[in-house]
């Protein structure tokens, strides 16, 4: 993928194809806590433009909604997902380049509440490797907060590795 | 503020299967995908190392975080979508399937095209609205993205 996976993510484990095969239907990774604080969530509501009460107005979100204050934006939750795998989800050898494919079934079932943590849960679904030269993947994916049973957030995401096939084992 | 058209439950059912709005074209410039990357910590160099990426990567240049052209979908709303008369706050419900089709250059302008799949009351005062939605690319043929999005409207409380 790139620097950001190698360099912050010292610890994930790099695996070849078969290795990786045999992780289908696993959990492969849950990745460290992420705060998503309200100098977070007003940054997301500037850079994408959505400044609902809900996400940046915490005397009115706790006035008029019923989570006592201000929530993350949906879209923040998914988008950490790449951030969340960076950190747990094991690279295949060689490191191939990886494109996000698009997504099924996103659901957000709990909102997330300004100054909570959120993490990543990432089970390997599927492997295809019909297609030369890619590999796809769907990987079932929950976000949880902290101290909450109910997940922020499940979904089913589709990846495709760029594979070098000579290369790569 | 807004020049939104409001449409009471009634109208808006009646536009099932029908085109709801284009909305205005938004810049996917590099100055919000770099905020984007700090914001959602995503710095991979496809986004924010122009010489890298045109180095490295057939696309020219950087290109846009899928889940920022994703995420563009609420102001784009605003634009070309109706109102939902006594609508108290809207929540992102989810999506059945969303595709990234095409990768958004730094730079181009992106909108949203949004039909009318679906209307239902999920519960009493919660109107769970679904969309057919694309977003086109200025100047190209083949959308960014298509996606099946599910917003849900919460009803003020009627006087009664």
């Amino acid at each position: 993928m790139s620097e950001t996976a190698t360099n912050e993510a010292t610890k994930v484990r790099v695996l070849t194809r078969p290795e990786m095969r045999e992780l289908i239907g696993k959990v492969i990774g849950i990745s460290p806590w992420i705060l998503v604080d309200q100098a977070r969530i007003d940054g997301f509501a500037d850079v994408t433009e959505d400044h609902q009460f809900l996400h940046v107005d915490p005397e009115r979100a706790a006035a008029e909604a019923p989570f006592g204050g201000t929530i993350a934006h949906g879209f923040l939750t998914l988008s950490l997902l790449v951030r969340m795998a960076n950190l747990c989800a094991p690279l295949l050898v060689g490191n191939p380049p990886i494109i996000n494919f698009g997504l099924d079934k996103i659901r957000w079932l709990t909102p997330v509440k300004s100054g909570q943590r959120i993490r990543g849960r990432f089970t390997l679904a599927e492997m295809n490797e019909k297609t030369p030269g890619r590999i796809l993947f769907r990987h079932s994916v929950s976000v949880e907060i902290e101290g909450e049973d109910r997940a922020a957030m499940v979904a089913h995401w589709l990846t495709a590795a760029l594979m070098d096939d000579e290369a790569t084992p | 503020m807004s020049a939104r058209e409001q449409v009471t439950l009634d109208e808006l059912t009646r536009r099932v299967g029908l085109e709801l709005g284009v909305s205005d074209w938004i810049a996917l410039d590099q100055a919000r995908i770099d905020a984007f990357a700090e914001v959602g910590i995503d710095h991979q160099f496809i986004h924010v190392d122009p010489a890298r990426a045109a180095a490295e990567t057939p696309f020219g240049g950087t290109i846009a975080h899928g889940f920022l052209t994703l995420a563009m979908l609420v102001p784009m709303g605003e634009t070309a979508l109706p109102e939902l008369a006594g609508r108290a706050m809207g929540i992102n419900y989810g999506f059945d399937k969303l595709r990234f089709l095409a990768p958004v250059r730094a730079g181009r302008r992106v909108r949203g095209r949004f039909r009318l799949a679906e209307v239902s009351e999920r519960q009493p005062q919660q109107i769970l609205v679904r969309y057919d939605v694309t977003v086109e690319i200025e100047g190209e043929e083949k959308p960014a993205l298509a996606a099946e999005w599910l917003a849900l409207s919460v009803m003020k409380e009627k006087q009664s």
